[in-house]
């Protein structure tokens, strides 16, 4: 069977699709980028554990299950500091001293917000703003229905343009 | 149809209707929330190495069938005398090579075959060659570990700084960065770093560092005497900054010291949480000022 996941290259291309997505997904809710790693490393082999009884069109299923699992018993309420990196700083010339800080201000203020968002809402706002993530895709990967990620960024949506306002 | 609690959401997915948007935009929340957008836009993680990660998950796979496996150790504390060790380690052979490795949380034990014991605290790990111990008691270490060793051949702990010699003692070996600190319980110990070379006997304690020796002090504290399996750093006159360094590798964390203090620490602190942690240390003093912040894994010592 050529899709067969205990197959070397079937195995490999289903790391190289999916590992980055979990790393972000579960560091999204804990914040914690080297348990993530670890995790998403158990999680692929518990997958070639079972390589031989998952087919290859629910590994990816298979993976976040194993994810949300894991993540049944850790406390959900810790407030969660995560870092992020800037990309390029491109349309800096023409905006005055006094913009810029302003904005540095606004976004260390947003960042914190994040952080405090409440692990559902901050789960789904970031994997739809930083993986660029569809709600129907956020759904799957949650194990949840589309009204239900759409009510949770709606939340946190509401929470963080309070930000907004205070700037 | 109105679905609130759904509005900004499907604002974003662009599945509003027109007078839904017109409200927004009136009511100036379009505004903030565009604000929002903008800014998040720019945010990005790190890329995962791929390659990297998949070699791991490769290596890791092969490590399974060569299982070394050891139970946490419990200690009878308090007993000055006579103090026993229990400790019982299980493992499969492999090809004479052993490599034991102490995960976080947990201090691992393992009982050489000529009876001598190790203790390794977290994250620190030895190798040493199970098959001709008869012949060469050698152990390489990385990391903290404790030792009672057996008479008989020479005992020898090499650690990336220097060496230890032993002949049957008791004694600790700390090896990080370009430290090794060596204290001796019982017997003696001759210890080798770079061109500097010492003997120490009962209750002495010697430190170097990038091969010559810091410091010699005399202990109070016997170490075999620790209690239990939950990681703690424990001091008896350290130097105070010796005792954040410690916190700093504990905790992954950077210090900053704007201060010129300098006394000796008696205490402890638990590796369970770093704010737990950085209290335990700065409360000890009143002249200490420490500020940890959190998002930069960062403490500031005034």
């Amino acid at each position: 069977m050529a899709d067969d996941v205990c197959k070397e290259k079937v195995f490999k291309s289903i790391f190289y699709n999916y590992a980055e997505g979990m790393r972000n997904f579960l560091y999204y809710q804990s914040g914690n980028l080297a348990q993530a790693e670890d995790l998403v490393q158990e999680a692929f082999a518990k997958l070639w554990e079972n390589c031989k009884k998952v087919p290859h069109e629910k590994a990816k299923s298979y993976l976040y299950t194993i994810l949300r699992n894991k993540f049944l018993n850790e406390k959900a309420h810790e407030k969660v500091i995560l870092k992020f990196e800037q990309r390029g700083h491109s349309e800096r010339d023409g905006l005055t001293p006094e913009y810029l800080l302003e904005m540095e201000e606004f976004r260390n203020q947003l960042m914190q917000a994040i952080g405090n968002l409440p692990e559902k809402q901050r789960q789904v706002f970031l994997m739809s703003r930083m993986d660029k993530k569809k709600y129907a895709e956020i759904a799957e990967a949650l194990g949840i229905s589309v009204k239900a990620v759409e009510k949770r960024m709606h939340k946190a949506l509401a929470a963080l343009k309070k930000v907004h306002k205070k700037v | 149809m109105e679905e609130r609690d759904t509005l900004y959401a499907r604002w974003l997915s662009g599945d509003l209707s027109p007078a839904e948007m017109a409200e927004l935009k009136a009511s100036g929340e379009w505004e903030a929330l565009q604000a929002i957008i903008e800014a998040t836009d720019q945010l990005e993680l790190p890329a995962m190495d791929l390659d990297d990660a998949f070699a791991k998950l490769k290596k890791n796979q092969g490590r399974s069938q060569a299982n070394v496996r050891s139970l946490p150790v419990r200690w009878l504390a308090g007993i000055a005398a006579g103090l026993l060790m229990i400790l019982f380690s299980w493992y499969l052979l492999s090809s004479g090579n052993q490599t034991i490795q102490a995960g976080l949380a947990a201090n691992a034990g393992h009982q050489f075959k000529d009876g001598s014991k190790v203790i390794l605290n977290d994250g620190s790990s030895i190798a040493f060659q199970d098959q001709n111990w008869e012949e060469e008691r050698i152990v390489k270490l990385t990391g903290e570990a404790y030792f009672e060793v057996e008479p008989g051949i020479p005992f020898s702990v090499q650690s990336r700084q220097g060496r230890v010699e032993v002949l049957g003692t008791r004694f600790n070996v700390r090896s990080w960065g370009d430290r090794l600190q060596v204290e001796c319980y019982e017997g003696q110990v001759q210890v080798v770093s770079g061109n500097a070379s010492i003997r120490l006997g009962p209750f002495e304690s010697a430190l170097f560092g990038q091969g010559q020796l810091l410091d010699t002090l005399s202990i109070e504290h016997d170490r075999s005497l620790w209690e239990g399996t939950e990681g703690v750093s424990r001091f008896r006159n350290a130097p105070i900054a010796e005792v954040f360094q410690e916190l700093g590798r504990q905790f992954d964390i950077d210090i900053q010291i704007n201060t010129t203090l300098d006394f000796p620490f008696s205490g402890q602190f638990v590796h369970r949480n770093v704010e737990t942690a950085v209290n335990q240390i700065c409360r000890y003093k009143q002249e200490l000022d420490c500020q940890y912040i959190a998002d930069q894994g960062l403490l500031v010592v005034k």
